[in-house]
């Protein structure tokens, strides 16, 4: 079965990664996120769900509020 | 944010005498061991400051290579230089030699190669900026350990740089890297065309821009091509460790252990070494007091200048201690966790999870506190952190509270133990109020979602830990130290000018005490020469302009329930609240050797108002307690808040509110406890 859809980040299931398309929040988040790697384009995975959670994206472990997960939509490719 | 190439047109920096070696500068990622190679590279010779006209700080040292001395400038730990924030902008204009900042001649990009994906995005940032880049491929022991292969020569041809394989925690490479350093220090060094995966962005600062993407996909690209295998086994005990410590209940546990640990540690270990140079400190006034004849000259030195370096040196421990055992936790990896379990809490009063550490050191010196405020991002989360520390309970107001517990319940140890812990929640419960008040009106602003990069766990450096405990020992000394001292030798003269002669000493002095002191110097021992000082003292404070203030001021105060001798306690208490209890000794004559007994506690009892009521009966006791528990009472903790925050704005501020909130608080107190009292 091809898996094929987009959801939020916080979403995600674990251990599932997924390429992010596109982030809805405030420029100064936006800017943040972006240096972390959390940008349209990169591949994600959710290490460990919950609030705040732990992402891991470009090889590193983030730290990320639910919040700004909630922002973040993601496509789960095969 | 324009192009790069418009930055050029402005105004070229002054040269400066330093500027004819060459300049090296040092950036990188943050918990890439940037700071380690800095150390290395530099050892002990380095100097903190701040970037012009900002409170961030550089640190600056030197080197040699080739025979040639090299200034190396230390950039702040960044991801990226899209100049979001106040580092990323500081980084770019120092890295571009714009806006004052002398211009590099080189740049080495410290880079964790068991992260390089992360890494190069920075690295071809920097290359974007058009200096000539040195890459530093750092943490060469672990990927060694891991199994992990970068092929420097790939990286080499891919960035258009050299590249350089190092351990700066071993030491390893670091003779090559300086070799390869030296060609790019000529300063007419040829910087190689760009990578053409980074040409045609020609900003640095658009957000969401395809050029960003650009960066990463080449960065992953280059990464993927010039590396094999990955770090499992330090990944793998990084997401184990993770389970358990950022856990929402076990992390808590956990990161309430550490903290427990870390506060225990300050406040005992630092202890020894603060009797020491309070001791000593001692000794040297009592030395110098020997040899000097008595008079100005002598209480001058003694009490201005020897009391005020004590009063200076004994907040070293302290800072010192703190110092290095945070940049041990930040080292480990663990401090990045402590923030991340605590950031829903302190979410609820509007600050991040950074936030707690400096609150929990609060509670044994405001000082050291405001200075490890610096990890808090956000201006104005650090703003409001640095303005609700000083309501914390420091170790400073412990004497002033024991002496009240022992006024208010002698005898009853469990009632002291409780009024000790109504005192520490009142800090605390006023701190929260007042930040998250703050938060709402003052320095407004959604508290900024948490990202943080979580590290890969490690053995931290004692060295470095060493390093920065004695960096930050040398910048309180250097910025703040001098200040404390002039403050507490305009605090000595406040309490010593004007002086009364000794006929208008007799005049004045109360005819027991009159009587007393002339037969304690009849006498003619030096125990009863110390009680005739003793018993002049009140009189001659009274007299001097500290006396003269707390009579004019002690309208001001009546409604808390204090008289114009506690005023004076209260305004000498001004520099640093502990004087409240030496004050007190010398305004109701209580000579030295007594202080310690229970001779004050029993000379505060005997006390008596115009009326005939005792001067500290239970609700002046309290009001006194909540007063001091909420005032803004150690010029110490202004001095570093004003370098800190950058400008004496800030610490009147901080003086103004606690002033006012421990006067309203300590009104209540009273009132409400005398009449139900009454």
């Amino acid at each position: 079965m091809k898996l094929d859809f987009t959801c939020d980040l916080a979403a995600l299931p674990e251990g599932r990664p997924a390429r992010i398309e596109a982030i809805d929040a405030r420029d100064l988040d936006l800017a943040r996120l972006e240096v972390m790697g959390l940008c349209a384009g990169r591949t994600v995975e959710v290490a460990k769900g919950g609030d705040p959670m732990i992402v891991r994206v470009l090889g590193t472990r983030i730290g990320l509020a639910a919040s700004l997960a909630r922002a973040i939509r993601v496509r789960i490719g095969d | 944010m324009g192009p790069l190439s418009s930055s050029s047109s402005l105004p070229t920096p002054q040269p400066t005498a330093t500027t004819s070696r060459p300049l090296l500068a040092l950036i990188g990622n943050p918990n890439t061991g940037k700071t380690t190679l800095f150390n290395r590279l530099t050892g002990l010779r380095a100097k903190t400051a701040n970037f012009p006209g900002t409170t961030l700080e550089r640190r600056m040292g030197s080197l040699i290579a080739g025979g040639r001395r090299v200034d190396v400038m230390d950039l702040p730990g960044l991801y990226g230089l899209n100049a979001g924030t106040l580092e990323e902008r500081v980084a770019r204009d120092a890295l571009l030699g714009e806006h004052g900042h002398p211009k590099p001649t080189a740049a080495v990009v410290v880079v964790d190669q068991t992260h390089l994906a992360r890494n190069l995005y920075l690295v071809g940032q920097v290359r974007e900026l058009g200096v000539p880049v040195l890459v530093a491929l750092n943490m060469s022991d672990l990927a060694g350990a891991e199994g992990l292969k970068v092929d420097t020569a790939t990286l080499e041809r891919e960035i258009g740089a050299p590249v350089v394989a190092i351990s700066a925690r071993t030491g390893e490479g670091l003779p090559a890297l300086l070799e390869k350093l030296e060609p790019l220090l000529g300063g007419s060094a040829a910087v190689a065309p760009l990578p053409v995966a980074l040409q045609g962005g020609g900003c640095s600062g658009c957000r969401g821009c395809a050029h960003s993407a650009a960066r990463f996909d080449w960065a992953e690209d280059v990464a993927s091509r010039a590396s094999e295998g990955a770090p499992h086994l330090s990944a793998q005990r990084t997401a184990a460790l993770d389970r358990v410590l950022t856990h929402p209940v076990a992390g808590l546990a956990a990161f309430a252990f550490v903290m427990a640990a870390l506060f225990v540690t300050l406040f005992s270990l630092a202890e020894i070494p603060m009797d020491a140079i309070e001791t000593a400190v001692a000794a040297l006034g009592d030395a110098v007091a020997a040899r000097l004849p008595a008079g100005d000259l002598s209480s001058f030195v003694v009490d201005g200048v020897i009391g005020g370096v004590g009063g200076v040196l004994v907040f070293l421990p302290q800072i010192c201690l703190l110092f290095f055992l945070l940049s041990l936790l930040e080292d480990s990896g663990y401090l990045a966790r402590a923030a991340f379990v605590m950031d829903r809490l302190m979410g609820k009063v509007g600050l991040p999870g950074k936030a707690f550490v400096p609150m929990l050191s609060a509670h044994a010196c405001a000082i050291p506190a405001l200075m490890s405020t610096r990890v808090i991002e956000d201006r104005r989360d650090r703003l409001v952190t640095i303005l609700i520390l000083p309501l914390l309970t420091c170790s400073a107001r412990l004497p002033v509270y024991a002496m009240i517990a022992a006024l208010l319940f002698a005898g009853q140890p469990l009632l002291g133990g409780v009024m000790f812990a109504g005192a520490y929640s009142l800090g605390i419960v006023a701190a929260l109020c007042m930040a998250f008040l703050f938060k709402r009106t003052l320095l407004k602003g959604d508290s900024q979602p948490l990202v943080l990069e979580l590290p890969t766990y490690k053995m931290p450096s004692l060295r470095d830990a060493l390093l920065s405990a004695v960096d930050r020992g040398v910048v309180f000394l250097g910025k703040a130290g001098s200040v404390i001292l002039l403050i507490s030798i305009g605090m000595w003269a406040l309490s010593t000018y004007p002086k009364l002669s000794d006929a208008e000493l007799l005049a004045a002095m109360p005819a027991q005490a009159r009587e007393e002191a002339a037969a304690a110097r009849a006498l003619g021992t030096e125990e009863a020469a110390a009680r005739a000082a003793a018993l002049e003292g009140p009189t001659r404070l009274e007299h001097a302009a500290a006396g003269r203030i707390g009579k004019a001021i002690e309208p001001l105060f009546a409604p808390l329930g204090f008289d114009w001798r506690i005023d004076i306690g209260v305004l000498s208490s001004f520099a640093a609240r502990e004087t409240l209890v030496s004050t007190l000794a010398v305004v109701f004559a209580v000579g030295e050797d007594e202080v310690e007994s229970t001779g004050l506690r029993d000379a505060l009892r005997t006390q008596t108002r115009p009326d005939g009521r005792p001067l500290f009966d239970t609700a002046t006791a309290a009001s006194l307690l909540v007063f001091f528990a909420l005032a803004m009472q150690c010029l110490p903790t202004q001095a570093v808040t004003r370098r800190e925050t950058g400008s004496w704005k800030f610490a009147a501020f901080q003086f103004f509110y606690m002033t006012a909130l421990a006067w309203s608080a300590a009104f209540v107190t009273y009132q409400t406890l005398s009449r139900l009292l009454a």
